[in-house]
Order: structure tokens, then C-alpha cells, then sequence
């Protein structure tokens, strides 16, 4: 969701702000190169790169000679570039080429600065924490069941199907509860400073398991019925898409408005993929339901987990796209991401990181241009780069996602998680809903998720990528470290550099308004209901 | 894009043409240079990197 913050008030003098003092850029130190800036070198272009600043939100286009005058200035080591070599290494004397009036608008736009590098940290770690204070909208992830009709090697939940130990959590949820949860949400909202009076719109996305089992039909229909009467029109839902032909009418706008679907290759190797429990492959199924949603004008984003073996398939895969006349369908959009080794049935070995997976698909794409039709995940820097270059404010972000400002996974037994790679275990839920609709909130654990943002661990907060890239994913950073406030970088430097060198050479050739696939943020924001 | 070719040819900003930090001194006055938070949705509008799910 994107917040707009209120033009806020002159603060106090500084004896109300003793925190701030002094962080004023006039009468303070040396001149010096910010800590937060990003060089965006571009490809075949020896003369101009593109700086970001990390906090400001500022992009500019610049001459070798600035750029150069920057990185000498810079008191620490400067990034590796890209692409090629910056050679040579700048030296200090260069700084002083450059006239004044470039230093005024470089000190301006943040480039450069009085402020010591402690005083640019304290900054820094004041702003992201004002940001990520205001930034903390709920929104709710109803899971009507942890059960689900395929068997997905990979899948997360694989044990909770596959291991009777926990075979309790299979049961559906209940009508009470479902009106348990909504009777509690204004309790939830008043947690965060909403009264009823707001007319607060929830944004409500349905999860599992399989939300949209067969069997669920009334369920889910008294869950929407339940949110229209709270104002929201229409959830969006993560499916596996096998049995929505059970929901066509309640497909599309003021219902089931926004799908994510996975398909993972072309049939066969999807089929290999993602079956039901006696083997079956579900392909065809599926296909048939994305053009029955697509029909209904509900919007589809198929997710394509990939992998060294399924990557092979993508150029077949989006011509399988084209056959069915997806790729001219305004509201259908693909995209692919890394399958993540989630279980021991998964090699290690078969997987790609984010980066590895962007240059594998960059290769694909150059070979192969029906391949335009599938999006790597991380268009989404690119999008936002573009919108920039139109002349847009940078989008920042002080976490990986929502499971640390306001989402509130629900599940059957009123438990409620921040994130739902961490449900089915009553051990780290951030709070339960009470029979009578109040919200207890187990308070350590819910900081602990709430509380990771970009300034809560020493890595992210010196990071020059850090307000665009929001800390990585917290489970990821477990799996790693162990602790979820830890940073997982997952190559961001290299993936948002790649994006925002594309996104700047699509501007330069006007392909900005020439795609109706690339979907700017009023269209996201729609997506996101 | 603002461009600063009078004064300035080798600097062309995209965005914040407005933009000033160099005499600020609060945090309060910081943020209203940020008018875009980005929170990101786990909702399938999300290109995230989640685990894979079934």
C-alpha cells in the first residue's frame, strides 16, 4: 500500500527535538560525499551514469566528471560498478575541478553534505523510523484452511499435509469464526489510531492451503459477505486456481477481484510439478480456470516458481500464453521468481538466487522476444524507475513487506501471524482473536516482527540500498543468521542497478507509454483493492 | 526532467526538481520531502520472493 504522509507542521525549536541537535547541514562540517548514494553506471555509455540518492528519493543524471568528483569524495569504499570498469580509481585532487554552483546543487538534492557520517546515520535512522511509524495501515491474510488438494514437492506447508502430527490443523474454518474475526477487526484497528468513524477500507486477501476448495464455497461466500459489510467490495486471493470454475460468479470486481496463480512450465513439466495427491497433473485445469477469471474481468497474476530445471522452459511456456490469448488480456500479468528450497525435498543445488535468476531471464529475453510476456519479479524496481524518470517521487520503504508495519495473517483457530510463511504454529503468533472478539496480542513476539525495519539491525541502516530495498525478507534473514532481524540482501545492489539502467534506457527510447503491459501504481493500487 | 543546462550541464534531475536538504535540521522537515512510503502488500499484486506454497 503507499501512505501519504501530511504536510506536517514547522516542528519546535530545537530544545523540544533534543534528539536533532546538531543534524543542521549550515556551519557544520567538511564537505563530503552522503553515504547513501547509489551509482547507477550504464551500459555501453562511457560519459554519463546515474546517481539515487538513498534517503532524499532524488535520481539524476550525471556527467563521468561528477560522478568521479563524488566517489573521490566518498569516506568509505566506493561500489564496484556493474558494468566494466571505473578507471581510473578517482583521486582526491579531482574534487576540487569541480565549479561551486555543481557543489550547491549536489549538496541540495543530498549528494553531498555537512554532516558527519554519524550525523547523516542519526538522520537517517530519524527519518526511516517517522516513515515506518506512519506506515502501518492494517491489512488482514484470511487462511480458511491450511488443507489443500495438490501435493507441490516444494511446498512449505508440505508437512502439514503429508505428516499426521499435524493433521489437526486440516479443518476448515468456521462460520463463528469467520464472524469472530470481522467483530474484531474494529479492535484490531483501534490499535492503530482507526475508528469505525474512518471508514477504513480493509484490503482482505484470502490464503491457505487452498482457500478456494471446492468444498468452501459457502465459507468463502459469508467471508465476502462479511467484508462488504465492513466496506470492502472485493479480496484478492493466492489460489492454486484448480477449482475456481466452483466460484465463477463470485469471480471479478465486488468479489474474487485479484488472483495469483502458479503454473510452473509448460504442462509437462508442470504436471510433473504440481499434482494432486494420487499423481495427476493439473495444467489443463488450471489454464482453463485463468481464462474463465480473465473472462469474468478478474485479474490474474500467474506466478512461475523457477528453478535450473524449469527455466529451460519459458520460452515454450509463453508461447503456451500466447496460444490461449492471455498475452491480450489487459488484467493478466506473469511473472517469475526463485523456487526457494523450503523443505528437504527440494535440492539446494536446482535453485537460483534472485540475481542469478534476473540474468537468466535478461539472456532469455534477448533470445527470445515472446518471452516479453514473462516479467522478472523484479519489474517492480524497474516500474518504479520508470515512473521516476517520468518525474515521479522515489517509492521508499522501510521494510522487506507488510508482516512489519500492519498485516495480520488469521487462521482458522483465530490465531494470528505477522507473516504466513510463519503460521500453523501457535508458538510464534504475534496474538489470538478471543471468543468474544477481543484481541490479545502476545507482545515480545509482535515487536520483534513489527519492530524489523531498516534502522533495527546495524547492517541495513548504513545500507545506500536500504529505503528501496526495505531489509530483505525476515525468514530468509533467519534461515541465514538466526535471528529475523538481520538483513538478507538477496544481490539487491545488483538486481536494482540492472532494473534502474533498463528502466533509464526504456525512457530514453519512449517505451515508457508504449507497453499496456507495464502497469503503472494507480493500476497496483487497484490490484491491491 | 528538470535540466540544469544553463547553469549546469553535467546535472539533469529526473524528479523532486524542488528538492533542498542542505539547510535542514529536523526530521519533522525531512519527511515532507517524502511524500511516497512504499509498504508493500503480501496480497498477489506482490512480486515477492516468498516461500513457494501449494
Amino acid at each position: 500500500m503507499t501512505v501519504l504522509l501530511q504536510i506536517m507542521p514547522k516542528p519546535e525549536p530545537p530544545d523540544h527535538e533534543p534528539a536533532n541537535q546538531g543534524l543542521a547541514e549550515s556551519g557544520g562540517g567538511e564537505l563530503r560525499t552522503s553515504s547513501y548514494i547509489i551509482y547507477v553506471d550504464l551500459p555501453q555509455n562511457d560519459s554519463d551514469m546515474l546517481i539515487v540518492h538513498g534517503y532524499t528519493g532524488a535520481f539524476d543524471k550525471v556527467s563521468r566528471r561528477v560522478a568521479t568528483f563524488l566517489r573521490a569524495k566518498e569516506d568509505r569504499r566506493a561500489p564496484k560498478p556493474l558494468y566494466g570498469d571505473w578507471a581510473p580509481s578517482p583521486e582526491p585532487a579531482e574534487a576540487a575541478d569541480l565549479p561551486e554552483r555543481y557543489e550547491q546543487v549536489l549538496l541540495q538534492r543530498g549528494y553531498l553534505t555537512h554532516l558527519s557520517r554519524e550525523q547523516e546515520l542519526q538522520r537517517f535512522r530519524l527519518l526511516a523510523d517517522e516513515i515506518h511509524a506512519q506506515a502501518q495501515a492494517p491489512s488482514y491474510v484470511l487462511m480458511p484452511t491450511y488443507d489443500c488438494n495438490l501435493r507441490c514437492f516444494y511446498c512449505f506447508q508440505d508437512h502439514m499435509r503429508t505428516n499426521p502430527d499435524f493433521s489437526y490443523l486440516l479443518k476448515r474454518m468456521t462460520h463463528p469464526m469467520v464472524d469472530r474475526i470481522f467483530d474484531a477487526m474494529p479492535n484490531i484497528e483501534a490499535n492503530h489510531g482507526i475508528s469505525p468513524e474512518d471508514g477504513y477500507l480493509r484490503p482482505i486477501t484470502l490464503f491457505g492451503g487452498e482457500p478456494l476448495l471446492r468444498e468452501n464455497r459457502d465459507l468463502i461466500e459469508h467471508i465476502l459477505q462479511r467484508a462488504r459489510q465492513g466496506g470492502t467490495q472485493s479480496c484478492s486471493v493466492v489460489t492454486n486456481g484448480t477449482d475456481l470454475d466452483a466460484y465463477a460468479d463470485l469471480l471479478g470486481p465486488g468479489g474474487l477481484a485479484a488472483l495469483q496463480i502458479t503454473l510452473d512450465g509448460v504442462p509437462v513439466e508442470h504436471d510433473q510439478r504440481r499434482v494432486y495427491p494420487d499423481g495427476r497433473g493439473s495444467f489443463d485445469r488450471i489454464a482453463r480456470n485463468i481464462t474463465l477469471a480473465l473472462d469474468r474481468d478478474a485479474t490474474v497474476s500467474v506466478r512461475l516458481n523457477i528453478d535450473r530445471n524449469n527455466i529451460g522452459d519459458l520460452p515454450s511456456l509463453a508461447q503456451v500464453f500466447v496460444g490461449h490469448g492471455w498475452d491480450e488480456r489487459p488484467r493478466f500479468r506473469a511473472y517469475a521468481t526463485v523456487l526457494v528450497a523450503a523443505n528437504d525435498k527440494t535440492d539446494r543445488r536446482t535453485t537460483f538466487s534472485s540475481w542469478e535468476l534476473d540474468q537468466e531471464l535478461a539472456k532469455l529475453q534477448a533470445e527470445h522476444p515472446g518471452m516479453a510476456v514473462i516479467e522478472p519479479k523484479d519489474s517492480d524496481i524497474r516500474r518504479r524507475a520508470r515512473s521516476v524518470f517520468g518525474g515521479a517521487h522515489a517509492s521508499l520503504q522501510t521494510t522487506f513487506c507488510s508482516a512489519h508495519s500492519g498485516m495480520y495473517v488469521i487462521d482458522r483457530f483465530g490465531d494470528m501471524y505477522a507473516c504466513w510463511e510463519r503460521t500453523g504454529n501457535s508458538k510464534t503468533r504475534i496474538g489470538r482473536i478471543n471468543p468474544d472478539s477481543s484481541v490479545e496480542v502476545n507482545e515480545p513476539y509482535s515487536a520483534l516482527w513489527r519492530g524489523r525495519s531498516v534502522t533495527s539491525n546495524p547492517v541495513c541502516r548504513q545500507c545506500r540500498y536500504a529505503l528501496y530495498c526495505g531489509g530483505g525478507c525476515a525468514v530468509h534473514a533467519e534461515g541465514r543468521k538466526g535471528t529475523l532481524d538481520a538483513n538478507y540482501c538477496d544481490g539487491y545492489a545488483f538486481r536494482f542497478r540492472a532494473m534502474v539502467a533498463e528502466a533509464y534506457s526504456e525512457y530514453l527510447s519512449g517505451a515508457m507509454t508504449g507497453d499496456p503491459r507495464q502497469h503503472d501504481d494507480a493500476s497496483i493500487m487497484m490490484m491491491n483493492l | 526532467m528538470k535540466e540544469n543546462k544553463d547553469e549546469i550541464p553535467e546535472i539533469e534531475s529526473f524528479n523532486m526538481s524542488e528538492l533542498d536538504v542542505s539547510g535542514l535540521d529536523t526530521r519533522l522537515e525531512l519527511t515532507t520531502l517524502m511524500p511516497e512510503v512504499m509498504t508493500p502488500d503480501c496480497g498477489p499484486s506482490f512480486l515477492c520472493s516468498c516461500f513457494a506454497h501449494g
